[in-house]
């Protein structure tokens, strides 16, 4: 049952893909729910099983020379909290595509089949397991941002697909330079002794094309802009966590040696994404470059040379996945209705609507790591967890993103507020409309994580090398 | 006891919060029923209030309550939701509770004609919360959880009406200089938990600290203290703060919230006992602000910016006992600023309410149209002016005897400080007594009759002016008797520098200057603005010439804060969207593009098309290839 289980939580995504195409949109609809709920159950069968400790499953896949691949798969602490992750935003970004999407069965099963290979990069014990789904996943994602979304989405995503696979490239050799010393890269043995330098410098580079550290970022500005709203919930949220996950499990799992160099990197993202930010008018845009300031906290929290910093990195990695898919889910809803993204377009809009501004006011504040939000407890982890590791000093750097964050989100909420331009709004009835549902789905894992987070935290307390 | 009343206490008005929020989102009847709304969120801090006095009635010694969860626990670290209720959170519980439960009430008839009065309620209950969060908490994530919870609510209050752009301008500044702080709470609290191992308050207190650590720490929280409690150099929010409606003012940003920099710092009494040098760089930065404030509230004439920059002066008399050592003198004279002050920002309220405007040349003679408001408003200036018996008198004469004994320590800068005080203090008389003649005597000079306003609103003003003529009897000077707050209540959980203590004579010597100069200063404002009728600006403006158009314009201080700090901010963010940002998008594929394409030439000089080379080549990588397999 538990091989069963563990296989069908990547399996079970690309076959659900394969029927979705034979379907019609209601029955899209039922069998979106139903995959839901079959993938939730396995989640907590597994989970309840091992208490998040999970079972692994692993065989001799082949073997070339001495040196054996083994297909591996498992729970472990770090990617339980991310296995639901894409089940709940995957689930949620079809919910939300699911009335108006063109070519609805395509979507749903590119987005099905992306889910299943980001499982599998989240589920792989063995590290060339993981980089075969971590390149598989590059397939559909760039056919969803290529056939959906914006006028320039074509450009977009063949951007994308070169960064990606530039990146791909250096982990490839990466890892292949990893393996000199090694007899396997089962996870234990990978993580049981450090990395040799160049190894550890490809890998670092090839994954932090994805998460993406500047100046290796610029696919994402236009990826996450072009592309159709869950498109870019799955891609902020989902995508973006591949690239902190490789980073965080495969390259940096003891954090000390050359730590300051990824706090150094970490930190100028951080603060080149924040003054960006602040200067866009599009407000898709602005999220992204959020994206990009509060993945480098991950960086930063990787190289904060404590394990309460790589704790906090993957906390990250979970709260941003649901603030940044919250986020586009909630600028994508007012998009549709008012027909327009930009800032001066959309001054204004809250006039009247308390029902667009409540969700609005708890994400910003959210990204803005306010206490109380579930972003909050990652980020103090970081700050914790460079502290201790690397001095009080370097410590402001991640607080810093508490202040700069607060300067653009304060900026873009006011001019929301602003009573120009647009007619007085009148809120709706008391039901909501399925895409506010998920934004207040996604909220409500916003808050629940910020007031309550030990059922995060009991796992994380397992991470060590 | 304890167990049962905070718990209940602190759940009152999350309670009001979230069901006024959440009802008026939803439900857009309730909207309408706005003295539902006002009674059940009065109501709920009234009812916290009364749980705070039968805690106090019944405090017998300090006690601490967990729930049964933990915040964030990452073993081994423990964020506990751990409460400390002793002498000190205690007090400030009760002003908050107390003041708040009467502005609350106030501003049942104050927003009476608002439509998005559920709002505002909501927020002001979730306000209540996370003060009492603050103060309460005892471990410094909690305490940070309050902090900032305060610092997100002022932001929707004084933005409260949020389509005026200069409200929501005021609400950003706001929350962005907090913000500038509270980096520094955090990075102070983390480092005093490299250093300690842990974030409980009081396991902290048992720690030896090394002297770079306190000071450190000290600064730090210095720092967050200067954002939330107005001192320079980030004060220049709060003037602009009084955007918001006026209760809130009187509850946020003058009595509560802006104090909380005063209450962490007597709650870290044991880093800043540690280090005296800290104090000193504290002691300078508070008189500054104190006269700074003082000036340029002398020539302002918007009633509360007069009033703002007078909180700011007083802020800077707080933070003025601390450096001294004297925590209790400065939470005290939280207490008694918290009753004048409260019972002002309600004065001109209801002022503003009658007559429309803000401006004091508007208005004028309404002590006789509104007798209430007049009379109260004349309190609360005496109060604050420091003339005795009034309250305002035994704070500020502690605080000046606290300063002026540490002077008698050796530390000489201590004299200058104490100079300094009480020229602050003949300066508080001097605005106020302009401020309250030129508002409430002579003739009215604005439109439309001005009328009282109804009793929701008087009622909290007479009550504040009872505080206002009592509150400081419960702190006499050592000359006059004992000084119970200080003696019996305060000194079981503040730990002062220890100074000597002065002889009569001295005190009787400071007891009289501290008169006299509030005298004076009332008498000057009297000569100036009572006798001959608002000649006074004319007298300032001929005598300090263009210092005092600097004052009128608030020093420039945000002028040149917007040049030296916001202008820049957003020319880099410019440059770097526009300029480095498509130089990296273009740069990066082009300058992999040119090693790729100088790679490929390196590798197409080994295609010369000659097969036997070709040939070598296989042999070779075959051979590697079976090294490979052979040897791995």
């Amino acid at each position: 049952m538990e091989v069963f289980a563990l296989n069908a939580l990547w399996l079970g995504p690309v076959v659900a893909g394969g029927v979705s195409l034979f379907l019609s949109r209601r029955m899209l609809l039922g069998w979106l729910v139903l995959h839901g709920f079959i993938q939730v159950l396995l989640w907590i069968y597994l989970y309840e099983e091992g208490e998040g400790l999970g079972p692994v499953w692993s065989f001799l896949w082949f073997s070339f020379g001495s040196k054996p691949f083994f297909y591996a798969i498992g729970l472990h602490p770090v990617n339980v909290w991310l296995l639901l992750l894409t089940i709940v935003v995957g689930h949620a970004a079809l919910f939300y595509a699911f009335s108006d999407t063109p070519r609805i069965r395509s979507f749903f099963a590119l987005v099905f089949i992306l889910l299943g290979f980001v499982q599998g990069v989240f589920l792989a014990r063995d590290v060339l397991l993981f980089f075969i789904f971590y390149e598989a996943s590059l397939v559909p994602a760039f056919l969803l941002i290529y056939g959906w979304g914006g006028a320039f989405r074509r450009a977009a995503a063949v951007k994308f697909a070169i960064f990606t696979l530039g990146g791909s490239v250096l982990l490839m050799i990466g890892i292949l330079w990893g393996y000199v010393g090694r007899v396997s890269g089962v996870w234990e043995e990978w993580r049981a002794m450090p990395l040799p330098a160049g190894a550890w410098l490809l890998m670092t580079v090839g994954l932090a094309v994805k998460l993406p550290l500047i100046p290796l970022h610029s696919w994402l500005g236009e990826a996450h802009v072009e592309a159709d709203t869950p498109v870019s919930m799955l891609l902020a949220s989902l995508l973006l966590k591949l690239g902190g996950f490789g980073l965080l499990s495969w390259v940096w799992m003891d954090g000390k040696e050359w730590a300051f160099f990824l706090r150094i990197w970490g930190g100028v993202s951080l603060l080149y994404a924040a003054a960006v930010a602040t200067a866009q008018t599009d407000l898709k845009r602005v999220i992204a470059f959020t994206s990009i300031g509060h993945m480098a906290l991950v960086a930063i929290g990787a190289g904060s040379g404590s394990m309460i910093g790589i704790q906090g990195a993957y906390h990250q990695l979970f709260t941003h996945g649901i603030v940044s898919a919250g986020l586009f889910a909630w600028i994508g809803l007012v998009e549709k209705q008012m027909g327009g993204r930009s800032l001066s377009f959309l001054r204004g809009i809250f006039a009247g609507r308390s029902r667009w501004q409540l969700p609005a006011v708890l994400l910003f504040f959210a990204a803005m790591g306010v206490p109380g939000t579930n972003l909050f407890v990652s980020e103090l982890l970081v700050i914790w967890g460079v502290g201790v590791g690397a001095g009080w000093f370097w410590a402001m750097l991640p607080a810093l993103s508490l202040l700069l964050t607060g300067v653009y989100f304060l900026r873009v909420y006011r001019e929301l507020a602003q009573p120009m331009g647009a007619v007085q709004g009148v809120d709706s009835g008391i039901f909501f409309s399925p895409r506010e549902a998920v934004v207040w789905f996604l909220i409500g894992w916003v808050l629940v994580g910020g007031v309550y987070p030990q059922p995060w935290l009991e796992l994380l307390s397992y991470v060590g090398p | 006891m304890v167990e049962q009343i905070l718990p209940l206490a602190l759940a009152l008005p999350l309670l009001g919060a979230t069901t006024i929020g959440l009802g008026g989102l939803w439900l857009p009847i309730l909207r309408k029923q706005k003295y539902l709304i006002g009674g059940i969120a009065s109501m709920l801090v009234f009812g916290a209030f009364f749980l705070f006095l039968a805690a106090f009635l019944s405090y017998k010694e300090p006690s601490y309550f967990a729930f049964a969860w933990d915040w964030i626990a990452l073993d081994p670290l423990r964020i506990p939701l751990r409460y400390q209720v002793d002498t000190l959170s205690l007090w400030m519980s009760l002003i908050i509770t107390g003041i708040g439960a009467l502005i609350h009430l106030y501003s049942i008839g104050y927003m009476a004609e608002e439509e998005g009065s559920w709002r505002y309620f909501a927020f002001l209950n979730l306000f209540i919360f996370a003060m009492l969060t603050l103060v309460l908490a005892d471990s410094l994530p909690l305490l940070f959880l309050g902090w900032e919870g305060v610092g997100a609510c002022s932001y929707f209050l004084i933005g409260y009406w949020f389509g005026e752009e200069a409200n929501a301008r005021a609400a950003q500044k706001a929350f962005i200089m907090n913000r500038i702080g509270d980096v520094g709470l955090l990075a102070g609290m983390i480092w005093l938990y490299a250093e300690t191992g842990t974030f409980d308050i009081e396991r902290l207190k048992d720690y030896m600290y090394g002297g770079e650590v306190a000071m450190g720490v000290g600064l730090l929280f210095f720092l967050a203290a200067t954002g939330k409690s107005a001192q320079l150099p980030l004060y220049t929010w709060l003037p602009d703060a009084m955007a918001g409606p006026t209760p809130v003012s009187a509850l946020i940003h003058a009595a509560t919230m802006v104090t909380a920099g005063v209450y962490l710092m007597a709650r870290m009494d044991f880093l800043y006992n540690l280090t005296p040098e800290t104090l000193s760089i504290v002691g300078a930065i508070a008189i500054t602000t104190a006269l700074l404030g003082g000036l340029v509230a002398l020539a302002q004439q918007d009633i509360k910016k007069v009033l703002a920059y007078s909180t700011v002066s007083q802020l800077g008399f707080m933070f003025a006992a601390v450096s001294a050592g004297a925590y209790t003198a400065a939470i005290f004279h939280v207490f008694t600023h918290a009753f004048f002050k409260a019972l002002l920002f309600l004065g001109s309220g209801s002022l503003i309410h009658a007559t429309g405007t803000q401006d004091i040349r508007k208005m004028g003679g309404l002590r006789k149209k509104m007798p209430i408001t007049g009379w109260t408003f004349w309190i609360g200036t005496v109060a604050i002016a420091g003339i005795p018996p009034l309250a305002g008198f035994f704070s500020k004469d502690e605080i000046s005897a606290a300063v002026y004994t540490r002077g008698t320590t050796g530390e000489a800068t201590f004299y200058v400080y104490w100079l300094t005080l009480v020229g602050v203090a003949f300066l508080t008389a001097l605005y106020m007594g302009r401020l309250a003649w030129v508002a409430l005597e002579g003739e009215y000079r604005g439109e439309g009759t001005p009328h009282e306003s109804p009793p929701e609103m008087t009622i909290p003003l007479g009550v504040l002016a009872v505080g206002s003529i009592a509150a400081g009897w419960i702190g006499l000077p050592p000359l006059l008797g004992e000084s119970w707050i200080r003696e019996h209540w305060l000194s079981q959980s503040i730990k002062e520098l220890s100074v000597p203590s002065l002889s009569h004579g001295t005190e009787l010597f400071l007891l009289c200057i501290s008169t006299i100069v509030g005298l004076v200063g009332l008498g000057v404002a009297w000569l100036l603005y009572g006798r001959k009728k608002a000649a006074g600006d004319t007298f300032f403006s001929k005598h300090l010439g263009r210092f005092y158009t600097l004052l009128s314009q608030q020093l420039q201080v945000d002028m040149l804060y917007e040049r030296a700090f916001v202008q820049p901010y957003y020319i880099l963010a410019d440059l770097a969207k526009d300029v480095i940002g498509p130089w990296i998008g273009r740069g990066i594929p082009a300058l992999v593009a040119q090693m790729l394409s100088r790679l490929g030439e390196i590798l197409s000089r080994l295609q010369v098309g000659y097969t036997p080379l070709y040939l070598s080549y296989m042999i070779a990588g075959g051979l590697l290839l079976l090294l490979w397999v052979l040897t791995g």
